[in-house]
């Protein structure tokens, strides 16, 4: 059967923030200075699409200090998790030949 | 460039060990494990694991997560943790059947008994499967080369009539010359970044 287009999220399926999916996805969090840098996006950018992700119920986002400097973590939720496991299944899916 | 979840998995370890730190204090404790024992001062053998871990922790907290930011690995796959595991509980049991023969033996000199290389091979069997298996999990190959060296030591130690507190001893200069050089190329690749 073929699969609808709604089986692709259309939230990961932005190259941007299907990047930061796969790296929280292997993590159990991470702070905003480790995705800048694996990711190689820019505050700004980075900073749009974790937003973006956390609207969607699929990131969850906790600011603290460390002494006076704020710190960032970021982790997926469990509708996160499942959101990008349903999407890499249906990809597959989708490019197989 | 997209990334594959392995990339990801892999980056994520690399952030480990990629400043060297845990080489470092890994070759520090080994050295004054393997010191205090053999000056016969077993307290303070035993509590460097410890004190070793914090000085590990602190250090990355200060020096390399401003760098390049704090992860949380998760957990191993089950099948490489519980054979982990199990390689563990086989090693240490055949510790403590070396201690309980030394035990047994009046807990004098060993060296000339049978089970003298059992004995003094154990800690650094102990440790050279820590080692090894933190080179699967960090996905680190240079601990594969650490967990060598530490049997390589073990052997020619006890060839030599050696005891496992020199063994140790030698097992950690390698950890501590490629950290040390480790962190320098780190220090140098990574200037502090701002959150």
């Amino acid at each position: 059967m073929a699969l609808k287009p709604e089986a692709l999220d259309k939230v990961i399926h932005e190259p941007a923030r299907l990047l930061i999916m796969t790296h929280l996805y292997v993590v159990t969090d991470a702070d905003f200075v480790y995705l800048k840098r694996a990711t190689g996006m820019t505050a700004g950018n980075l900073s749009t699409h974790l937003t973006k992700l956390e609207g969607a119920g699929f990131v969850k986002i906790t600011k603290s200090f460390q002494g006076k400097k704020p710190k960032t973590t970021c982790k997926l939720t469990a509708k996160g998790r499942k959101a990008f496991e349903e999407y890499r299944k249906n990809i597959l899916e989708v490019l197989k030949t | 460039m997209m990334t594959t979840v392995k990339q990801a998995e892999k980056f994520a370890a690399k952030t480990l060990t990629e400043d060297g730190l845990i080489d470092f204090f890994s070759g520090i404790g080994l050295i004054a494990i393997g010191y205090f024992w053999l000056i016969d001062n077993s307290a303070l053998s035993a509590i460097m694991p410890l004190a070793i871990v914090n000085f590990w922790k602190i250090s990355r907290k200060r020096i390399s997560e401003p760098r390049i930011g704090k992860v949380t690995l998760a957990r191993g796959k089950k099948g490489n943790v519980r054979a982990g595991r199990t390689i563990l509980i086989i090693v240490s049991l055949t510790l403590a059947v070396g201690v309980i023969l030394w035990l047994k033996g009046g807990a004098g000199d060993v060296q000339g008994t049978w089970y003298y290389p059992l004995f003094a091979a154990g800690p650094s069997l102990f440790i050279a499967t820590i080692t090894f298996f933190s080179a699967i999990y960090l996905k680190c190959p240079r601990f594969f080369g650490y967990a060598g060296w530490i049997i390589a030591a073990a052997g020619i130690t006890i060839w030599l009539g050696e005891g496992p507190a020199r063994a140790l001893m030698i097992s950690g200069v390698p950890f501590l010359v490629v950290g040390l050089w480790t962190f320098a190329k780190f220090l140098s690749a990574h200037p502090k970044a701002d959150q």
